[in-house]
């Protein structure tokens, strides 16, 4: 008889424990409530009490639960690897692997990463680092159009004697067109435009100014003179250049 | 709290004024840098001018710095606005240099801790880093693919595209 009864406690150790571990698989770890750790018994009527409570609860932690936390950190090591990708798609896959490692080496291995499914579609920029790589070199740089320094900083005006057949009047019409439809580059403040067209290409120290007008319309100055002096000096190299070629 | 980030912001401010300041009165040749619109100090547009005996040679390349709020705690990131065919220049413009890397941990493990941002950096440092960098590419850690292609194999095409973006960026 003793041997019976060790060997019905020993089955019953081993159905209790069989259900204590099943019961600790299908809850998570944090959802147990803090009166929940008694004898299976009160924990199984516990449980049951707060199925209401939990099930309300598991679809808020579902997210969490299932993806893994993405700090800023991780996001910005993927994206110094990989600055084509948006944050959306780094955190989407950050999420999924948990590792900085998996998801650049997943980034490397299939040339991007998915978009997540609730993103909005954008001007996708991940393909164009896969597809580029395989095109030949001469379409790439036709690939991204940027206005010249020119356009950009207005200055057809003051291209000289020696640059390009723009009269004066009519190149004032384009600046004024310019800036109008583009904001980037702020209108120029007319004492800079003065100044800039008086001195030549000489002044390169400048001295710093209390005022902030006066610092702008200075480093603008810059600027010019800067473009100016290196468009003059390649556009008399490829006068050179022109009778050799022909 | 609330006056945290605003406190921070006022350091980087005050950084990059006197970075500003210095680079007007004693900035390097050949590298014009400032604010965009000084109601926002965290957004410069530079002026590079293309290091001599290399096909950049004769070229201005105008590019944009952008300053986190933090500063001189992390680096700021730099992108060419104009065509720019180099190893190291993502086609976006965007500089991959290690001195813009911030410190920690380097996924690719090619870049001395001593290379990469601390804040005893400056905008004066990272722009003749630049420079130099269009003088010697580093084809260890390429950013443009094809460009690392090129610049490896046939130096004379990357020549020939280099200098087309020159004319192309001053408007020849």
């Amino acid at each position: 008889m003793a041997t019976d009864s060790t060997t019905t406690t020993f089955i019953a150790c081993i159905i209790i424990g069989f259900l204590v571990v099943r019961w600790y698989v299908s809850a998570p770890q944090q959802q147990i409530p803090a009166g929940a750790t008694g004898t299976p018994q009160s924990r199984a009527t516990a449980s049951s009490t707060g199925v209401a409570g939990l099930s309300s609860l598991a679809s808020e932690l579902q997210r969490p639960r299932s993806r893994r936390p993405v700090t800023q950190g991780m996001i910005e090591v993927v994206q110094s690897v990989a600055p084509t990708l948006t944050v959306e798609q780094i955190r989407f896959d950050l999420e999924r692997s948990g590792s900085v490692e998996a998801t650049i080496d997943r980034f490397l291995a299939e040339g991007g990463l998915p978009m997540p499914p609730n993103a909005q579609p954008r001007a996708q920029p991940a393909p164009s680092s896969a597809a580029g790589s395989s095109s030949t070199p001469a379409t790439i740089s036709s690939s991204l159009a940027f206005p010249d320094l020119i356009t950009r900083y207005h200055l057809e005006t003051k291209i000289g004697a020696d640059g390009l057949p723009i009269e004066p009047k009519l190149a004032e019409d384009i600046t004024s067109a310019a800036t109008s439809s583009s904001s980037p580059p702020p209108p120029p403040p007319p004492s800079a435009a003065a100044s800039s067209s008086s001195t030549g290409a000489s002044g390169k120290k400048m001295k710093w100014s209390g005022s902030k007008e006066e610092r702008q319309a200075m480093l603008r100055k810059q600027r010019e003179d800067m473009i100016l002096k290196a468009r003059r000096k390649l556009e008399a190299q490829l006068e050179a250049e022109k009778p050799s070629a022909a | 709290m609330y006056k945290k980030p605003s406190a921070k912001g006022g350091t980087a401010i005050r950084r990059l004024m006197t970075e500003y300041k210095q680079l007007i009165n004693d900035g390097p040749d050949g590298i014009s840098a400032g604010p965009i619109d000084e109601d926002n100090f965290f957004e410069w547009e530079c002026l590079i001018q293309g290091p001599e005996d290399t096909p950049f040679e004769g070229g201005v390349f105008p590019a944009t710095l952008t300053f986190p709020k933090d500063y001189p705690l992390s680096p700021p990131t730099m992108k060419f606005t104009c065509e720019m065919f180099h190893p190291n220049v993502y086609k976006d413009g965007t500089v991959c240099i290690s001195i813009l890397h911030p410190p920690g941990d380097d996924p690719n493990m090619y870049e001395s801790a001593s290379e990469r941002w601390s804040p005893i950096q400056s905008v004066e440092k990272i722009l003749i880093s630049v420079m130099s960098m269009l003088a010697e590419p580093n084809d260890e850690s390429g950013a443009n693919i094809d460009a690392c292609k090129v610049w490896r194999n046939d130096r004379a095409e990357y020549g020939r595209i280099v200098k087309a973006n020159v004319r192309k960026t001053l408007g020849l």
